[in-house]
């Protein structure tokens, strides 16, 4: 995965547990700031990693860890140099949700060998979206879990956000929202 | 042809979209423009909000939209831009136009992803833009990153350098102090055999702890050291007697420089402590002694330095450079204690650092050279640094008389003079008895400003003098005897170099602890040299 998605991970390590605990997972891990910049890809390996000891370091177990990042993710990348290019995505959760993928079109052609996902709205109706999530990486759905609560309080909106189903590389997600 | 198309559909293709009539008045809008300008209502003139590129009034639009002439429309606050063509909807027009933002940055416009059409490009052209922007921001912040880590451990290292250096100074103080009083117990008449064998044992002992913090030192010493102009054979044989307080007395130090005049620009302490380092390698390798063989030569040619031999990997040597080896006869290294012997930390010595080699390398890589190790079981091993050479004439600085100070003859009938200058009192009072015993008269001095009236009394041919003293620097103090004396012998006594700016190439150095025999040979050839005349070294 980018750099970025390092970053986003460092920062929330330092705000709930102190540089301290960031520089003990790199200790660990072998890795530094070299691992961090942001537009330079890395093996998932690195990723995972990173997640995994982040995780046995903030005492939770890997999906409640990713769960938390996702929302995180969504707060780091509105507050930093991505802010624009959310605003420039949607302002709202449907119209955001809806361009997700035209955005991550313009990632994959900048990073022509980033895995992007792929997020299609499958039904809506008053108070409820539902959205089809594609990726060749598995196991990630926790943090798109929380990638859509993070979405929701973003847009001022209360809900709920549930994994329907899964199914080869494709999983379906019920989001049931309302205003804040 | 005819095509029939919702409002839905329509407002989805062209968010931007204005349907007008044949009097130009402005019947509907597409979403964007409803967002952006509320105030274009039905009703309202075309021309009331913006100005037309390509229809000069509504009369024209009949031609336009039979030529598909293209249309650029400017809001009147120039906050938007549209372009797109005219279609005849007959009894309506459709200004079918999408925006046209004049600049792709993300931040200075207010456009949305849903103000334009699903496939129009100018979405992936701003995405992009925008992406390389925030790549650009999460860079410089890198930067900056890197650069506060990079000061944090500078000035970490900065301060773990002068912890360590005052550290091992008064460790060495105190070591130099028990050596010298052991060698006067050794040498008393009255001491009984068993004396003088465990004084010899506190010699020795003192001697491993030196090494001790010695290797502390050069950890901490790796310190930016201005690059000045040196002649290597001149520094070897200067420091040609703190060599050999380093090896001791049962290893022999022999000399074959061959690159007289030849000149490189390097960082002194870089290359004596390089020096050091490599002269340890060799004394430990002959624990029962032998001899070290300190060689250097001007290299001509480009020959490739492989990594069977111990080298960097692969490494080509280029032309005009010299080189300095320093060769023991010991034990030798195994074909995997060569290959690994530059790593960091690596050491086949019990208890060794693995900082020695690694150092040397990288001292010479940074001057613009590189190290490389030969060996032979058995036989021996060498270490040879390649230095690029210099054109620069030597900066050596000349010391200059300013009239005040009045030489002392070359051929005085007095007795010799020393000003002996240390503020460890022990110290003072073994090294003071030491020169006295070889017939000479010495004014011991514990502070600089002593030192200094010592020498303004006249008469003094020798400065021998603690680099560290509490009140002035012992190399202030030998720069204000230059000056004072120009042909003054000095003999500044440290546990390690000083910083190469304030030296004097003349002046030399003995490593504390202090070897009694090693010191009284310096000062006799110090005595030796200021009766010939001035400045023979």
């Amino acid at each position: 995965m980018y750099g970025m998605i390092h970053r986003g991970l460092r920062q929330m390590v330092i705000e709930q547990s102190g540089t301290g605990a960031w520089s003990e997972i790199e200790a660990k891990l072998g890795t530094g700031t070299e691992h961090l910049i942001s537009g330079q890809m890395y093996d998932d390996s690195v990723t995972l990693a990173m997640v995994g000891t982040a995780a046995e370091r903030l005492g939770q177990s890997v999906p409640d860890c990713l769960t938390e990042y996702g929302r995180y993710w969504i707060r780091f990348a509105e507050r930093g140099s991505c802010g624009a290019m959310m605003d420039f995505t949607g302002k709202d959760f449907l119209t955001f949700v809806d361009n997700l993928d035209r955005m991550h079109m313009a990632v994959h052609a900048a990073m022509p060998e980033a895995i992007v996902p792929s997020f299609r709205i499958s039904g809506r109706d008053e108070g409820y979206v539902r959205v089809e999530y594609r990726s060749e990486r598995n196991g990630l759905e926790p943090f798109v879990t929380g990638l859509f609560e993070g979405l929701l309080d973003r847009f001022d909106l209360e809900g709920t956000v549930e994994l329907v189903s899964t199914d080869d590389n494709v999983a379906e997600f019920l989001v049931r929202f309302s205003p804040a | 042809m005819r095509l029939e198309i919702g409002s839905d559909r329509l407002a989805e293709l062209f968010p931007a979209y204005i349907l007008v009539d044949c009097t130009g008045s402005i019947l509907a809008c597409g979403p964007s423009l409803a967002r952006q300008m509320p105030q274009l209502t039905a009703g309202s003139l075309l021309t009331d909000h913006f100005s037309c590129g390509g229809a000069a009034d509504c009369a024209s639009f009949p031609e336009l939209s039979r030529a598909g002439t293209r249309l650029e429309l400017r809001s009147h606050d120039a906050r938007i831009f549209l372009t797109g063509s005219l279609l005849d909807t007959a009894p309506n027009y459709l200004l079918a136009v999408r925006h046209l933002p004049p600049r792709f940055s993300l931040k200075a416009n207010d456009l949305q992803m849903s103000d334009f059409g699903p496939d129009d490009p100018t979405v992936a052209g701003m995405l992009l833009v925008g992406l390389q922007q925030a790549m650009l921001e999460d860079s410089l912040e890198i930067a900056r990153e890197l650069g506060r880590e990079r000061q944090r451990s500078a000035e970490l290292f900065h301060h773990f350098s002068r912890v360590a250096g005052y550290m091992a100074h008064d460790f060495n103080n105190l070591l130099s102090i028990i050596q010298l009083n052991s060698n006067r117990i050794a040498g008393e008449a009255t001491s009984t055999a068993q004396t003088k064998r465990l004084a010899k044992m506190i010699c020795e002992t003192t001697e491993r702890g030196s090494e001790i913090s010695h290797s502390l030192m050069t950890l901490s010493h790796q310190r930016q050291d201005a690059r000045t102009i040196l002649e290597p054979d001149k520094i070897v044989i200067n420091n040609l007697q703190f060599f050999k307080t380093i090896v001791g007395p049962r290893v022999k130090i022999e000399l074959s420089l061959n690159a007289a005049g030849r000149l490189v620009e390097v960082s002194r302490i870089g290359l004596i402590n390089s020096l050091i380092n490599l002269i340890v390698n060799a004394r430990d390798a002959m624990p029962d002694g032998g001899s070290i063989l300190i060689s250097t030569d001007v290299r001509s040619n480009t020959e490739r330095s492989a990594s069977e031999h111990g080298g960097a990997a692969d490494t080509i040597v280029s032309c005009n450079q010299i080189v300095i080896v320093v060769s023991d006869s010991g034990s030798g290294m195994s074909d995997e204690v060569l290959a690994n012997a530059f790593k960091p930390l690596f050491s086949s010595k019990t208890g060794g650092n693995g900082l020695g080699l690694s150092s040397v390398l990288e001292f010479a890589r940074e001057m613009g050279g590189d190290a490389r190790l030969d060996s032979s079981p058995g036989v021996g091993t060498s270490c040879s640094i390649f230095l690029p050479l210099s054109d620069a004439a030597s900066e050596t600085p000349k010391v200059e008389t300013n009239g005040l100070g009045v030489a002392s003859k070359k051929n005085g009938r007095k007795p010799a003079r020393i000003v002996l200058v240390e503020d460890e009192p022990y110290a003072l009072e073994a090294l003071t008895e030491l020169l006295a015993a070889q017939g000479v008269e010495v004014a011991p001095c514990s502070t600089a400003e002593e030192a200094r009236a010592a020498i303004a009394a006249g008469g003094c041919q020798i400065l021998l003098s603690d680099v560290v003293l509490a009140d002035e620097s012992g190399v202030a103090l030998a720069r204000h005897a230059c000056e004072f004396v120009p042909n003054v012998s000095v003999i500044l006594m440290s546990g390690y170099v000083p910083s190469s700016e304030t030296l004097d190439e003349s002046w030399q150095f003995i490593r504390k602890p202090l070897d009694s025999e090693i010191l009284s040979n310096m000062v006799a050839a110090a005595l030796t040299s200021f009766s010939k005349g001035p400045n023979v070294t």
